[in-house]
């Protein structure tokens, strides 16, 4: 069980690749902390170093309070678990779960027993003489996981994992995970582009993009409080709306022009935005709301069973997403108006970052 | 840090080095060596005595150079065509037929290449040989016939077959491997546009596997240009006066032949050399052209 | 390919396909026939000399003349093993390193391993020859092993570089990860995964040493060193229109491992031409 601290830690590649770029983490112990970001973001190379695959190009990692950058992978006591479940063809289940122990050169008979609990915990002792090529894809991840579990690792690194299965039982499996580690209290570290998964799994996600950390807490302080426009498209789904806004006084009162009309700014809002001018607006789906009015119209609507899903077309043509109650009896072409739940939205500076 | 880079090189030196000497030292190191030959008269008193070009000099009024260079350039064409032609042939035929036939096929035409030169020379020279005792001839005999003087009159075809039937099979493998991976639907589509067998093949396949035929002809080239065991093996530069002579056979002769006028290291050294310096030129050229740099791609680890 | 059900083009390709059996063929009643020169009956005394190793057994001049066959085939022998082990060695770690190392120079060390092995080795007999001469090995069966080996690694490379290639990162990751050394994991893992890539080159490189002519015939002096092919080549020297069938038989006792290793591997063999070809 160990705390893993990333300080400054940069990575670059030859071709002049930045892929991490000044990261500071930290993972504290026995957490599940979840590397999120979309494809090319850095995350995985993150997990790597974290591996002592890569070395960082400048920066320090810390297991606990020792300085780890120069730490062999193979000693640095961590389980790991791929995408591509990355399992030795050539050898047996059994073999491959006991592979890490035999390189410890543990006795035989330790070697057997170790193998055989986590085979059982993992449901896979029937499977123990079987050739990798002969297992299904979930049974395939699940000797992945048994292999990393059975060494005792303090620091579990998974990339992925769940990526390759089914959309049925990704969803079950991921539920044995989280169960799995809060039992065996190891410290995890997840790499995921898909946010749902994060949001699900995680105790604390870390938002990536383009190498840089765009924000890192809980998993309901990021979708309730993003810091910045990306980290605010990025988790929920649907996606949140951001719309481009100007900042209008007149008379003495403040207002949001946007979509092609004007929305009377609420006083908390006024107060802060005394000296923006263009600034991002954000609203997600649920806190859009419809009302009797005008100059909004409903562009499509999707029955999803527990809610509906619709495009509602503003006046200047922008199409926002909204997301409402399933009795609501709505039909395409209808004028509609339209606000908004202040107390869930947030505005964003022309840069990207929070205001308020 | 340090110790983790000193392990790492190490461990390559280790592994590479016996690689890399072997082949410095008896490939790179002779290249060199050769052209320094070139410019010293060594000879069977193996004394090491440097001439300058004058050995060069004597190549360009070598009478019998133009023969050389005239049969070095008949043997090449002939042969390349043969190899890329049969080759050709044999992969459009072996790809169109059952698939086991196709198979069977390609690997008994396969096998000269495996058989060892000697076996295949010996009994190519039997079957074509111009004495009665020759196969051909006997059998010509046997039904009523005169005996060929294949060899003594049509040695320049005999060459091509003998060294054709161990080149083709490169060809062969190589344009059947890029027929068998064109996209199936291609050659439905043109069936359904109408198109009859042949010109699917003149107008669909042979346009696809353009880049493969030149591969194969700019490789045997370069290797046919120095190719000369089995000429030596069968005729051995004859029949007569220096009919199938070739450049590296003289160069050869020169330095380990039978006539007394033999291990004339120095002189055999020019022939060697052009032809060196000709095989690299045309290989760092196809290096470039085939972009065979793209061959490559970086490693992940560390 | 859409295949032609047309039976006339399938019974073409099987007669082609018998083409170069034909030479084969012939060899064969040849080496068992009863006449010297055509292929005549069925007899095995062709292959007398087998039971002594002694050529010419009943001949007292002719049967000095030559070494025992025994001896020569071990001589063959040992120039095809020997050449296939260090082959097989040095290559499976050079194509290690140049398939996961990265290290300045690499593209060009591959590149030159493509140039040389498109460049023949018949030019550079000539300087062989003096080197081996000024190095005493000439007239040795080691030298003649050293200079095949050099000639066949640059394929090898390319050929085991391929399969390296093909073996997934994340695979050696793991093995990294699970506690071995890069030497342990390149040991346990890279090299089982790779076998087919071994016994590719291992076959190819036997083979290549097993029908060399041309290095025996320019280094190598007196005839206790001889291999197969020599001797076979003396014999159509001395008596190639007289004994053909004697000629026959030897070389069906020379074709033997090769048939078998054929059939065997041709699969594999023809992988070597392609990996170390294919673009």
């Amino acid at each position: 069980m160990v705390k893993v601290t990333l300080e400054n830690v940069s990575k670059s590649f030859k071709g002049g690749v930045n892929a991490v770029k000044n990261l500071n983490l930290i993972i504290n112990d026995k957490e599940f902390m979840v590397l999120l970001g979309p494809s090319g973001c850095g995350k995985t190379t993150t997990l790597l170093l974290i591996a002592g695959v890569y070395k960082p190009s400048s920066g320090y990692i810390y297991f606990d309070d020792k300085i780890v950058n120069d730490l062999e992978p193979k000693d640095r006591n961590i389980g790991m678990v791929f995408q591509s479940y990355a399992l030795y063809p050539h050898m047996t289940i059994y073999d491959n779960i006991a592979f890490p122990l035999r390189l410890k050169k543990l006795p035989k008979d330790e070697i057997d027993r170790k193998v055989k609990q986590v085979a059982s915990m993992l449901r896979i002792d029937n499977l123990l003489n079987r050739y990798p090529r002969q297992l299904s894809g979930g049974q395939q991840q699940r000797v992945a996981l048994a292999r990393a579990i059975v060494k005792e690792p303090s620091l579990f690194l998974m990339d992925e994992p769940l990526s390759n299965l089914d959309a049925k039982i990704r969803v079950e499996v991921r539920a044995e995970l989280k169960r799995l580690q809060k039992e065996l209290g190891i410290t995890t570290i997840y790499v995921t582009h898909d946010q749902a998964e994060a949001l699900s799994l995680a105790d604390r996600i870390a938002v990536m993009n383009e190498g840089i950390l765009q924000q890192v807490g809980s998993p309901d302080e990021l979708y309730s409080r993003p810091a910045n426009t990306f980290v605010a498209s990025f988790i929920g789904a649907p996606a949140a709306n951001i719309i481009d806004a100007n900042i209008v006084e007149e008379k003495n009162a403040m207002y949001f022009e946007m979509l092609g009309t004007r929305f009377p700014m609420p006083r908390d809002y006024a107060e802060v935005l005394k000296n923006e001018t263009k600034v991002y607006f954000m609203v997600r789906p649920e806190d859009v709301r419809i009302v009797e009015g005008k100059g909004f119209s409903v562009y499509s609507i999707e029955w999803l069973g527990r809610e509906a899903f619709a495009h509602v077309k503003a006046p200047d043509g922008t199409l926002l997403r909204v997301i409402l109650p399933p009795e609501s009896k709505l039909t395409i072409g209808q004028e509609v108006g339209v606000n908004f739940n202040y107390a869930k939205t947030h505005v964003y500076k022309n840069t990207g970052e929070l205001i308020i | 840090m340090v110790q983790r880079n000193i392990a790492k090189y190490t461990t390559m030196a280790i592994m590479l080095l016996p690689a890399a000497i072997i082949i410095i030292v008896f490939l790179i190191a002779p290249s060199i060596l050769t052209i320094l030959i070139s410019l010293t008269n060594l000879d069977y008193r193996f004394r090491w005595e440097w001439v300058g070009l004058s050995n060069y000099y004597r190549f360009l009024s070598d009478p019998n150079a133009p023969i050389f260079i005239r049969n070095t350039i008949i043997f090449v064409a002939g042969t390349l065509t043969f190899n890329v032609g049969v080759g050709l042939l044999l992969a459009l035929l072996s790809t169109h037929i059952h698939d086991t036939i196709g198979t069977f096929l390609r690997a008994v035409w396969y096998m000269p290449r495996v058989l060892p030169s000697v076996v295949w020379a010996f009994v190519m020279m039997w079957m074509f040989s111009p004495m009665d005792t020759g196969f051909l001839n006997s059998l010509l005999k046997y039904m009523g016939g005169k005996p060929v003087p294949w060899t003594f009159q049509y040695y320049w075809p005999f060459l091509f077959i003998v060294n054709g039937f161990i080149g083709c099979s490169l060809g062969m493998v190589i344009f059947s491997s890029a027929i068998k991976s064109i996209p199936q639907e291609l050659i439905m589509a043109a069936k359904v546009d109408g198109a009859s067998g042949l010109t699917i093949v003149r107008r669909i396949i042979l346009p696809l596997i353009k880049w493969q035929i030149a591969f194969v002809v700019a490789y045997q080239t370069l290797s046919l240009l120095a190719s000369f065991e089995y000429i030596l093996l069968t005729l051995d530069g004859g029949p007569g006066y220096y009919s199938t002579e070739v450049l590296i056979l003289q160069a050869y002769h020169l330095a380990f032949g039978q006539y007394l006028a033999a291990m004339r290291f120095g002189y055999a050294a020019v022939f060697v050399t052009i032809l060196l310096v000709v095989g690299l030129v045309l290989s760092i050229v196809y290096w470039k052209v085939f972009r065979l740099k793209e061959l490559m791609i970086e490693p992940k680890l560390e | 390919m859409v295949k032609a059900k047309s039976l006339i083009l399938n019974m073409v390709g099987l007669l082609v396909a018998l083409i170069p059996l034909v030479p084969i063929g012939l060899l064969v009643a040849l080496a068992f026939s009863e006449s010297q020169v055509q292929p005549q009956g069925f007899t095995t005394k062709n292959f007398d000399f087998l039971k002594t190793g002694t050529l010419f057994a009943n001949d007292p001049v002719y049967s000095k003349l030559y070494p025992n066959v025994y001896s020569v085939a071990l001589n063959t022998f040992l120039l095809a093993v020997g050449n296939m082990l260090i082959v097989v060695l040095i290559s499976s770690m050079a194509g290690y390193i140049i398939s996961r190392y990265s290290f300045k120079g690499r593209s060009a060390l591959l590149g030159s391993f493509l140039v040389i092995h498109g460049v023949p080795a018949s030019v550079l007999l000539i300087a062989l020859y003096y080197m081996l001469k000024s190095l005493g090995l000439l007239n040795t069966l080691l030298g003649v092993i050293l200079v095949k080996v050099a000639v066949d690694t640059p394929l090898g490379v390319w050929v085991l570089k391929g399969f390296y290639d093909s073996i997934p990162w994340d695979i050696e990751i793991a093995s990294l990860v699970d506690g071995a050394s890069r030497l342990g994991a390149f040991r346990r893992i890279m090299l089982p995964l790779v076998a087919p890539g071994i016994f590719a080159v291992g076959l190819f490189s036997f083979l290549s040493g097993w029908g060399e002519y041309i290095f025996v015939y320019t280094f190598i002096q007196s005839s206790k060193n001889w291999t197969f092919s020599m001797l076979i080549q003396s014999l159509v020297g001395e008596m190639g229109g007289i004994n053909l069938a004697l000629i026959a038989a030897l070389s069906m006792i020379y074709l033997v491992p090769v048939i078998i290793l054929f059939v065997v591997g041709e699969k594999y063999l023809v992988r070597v031409t392609i990996g170390g070809i294919k673009g």
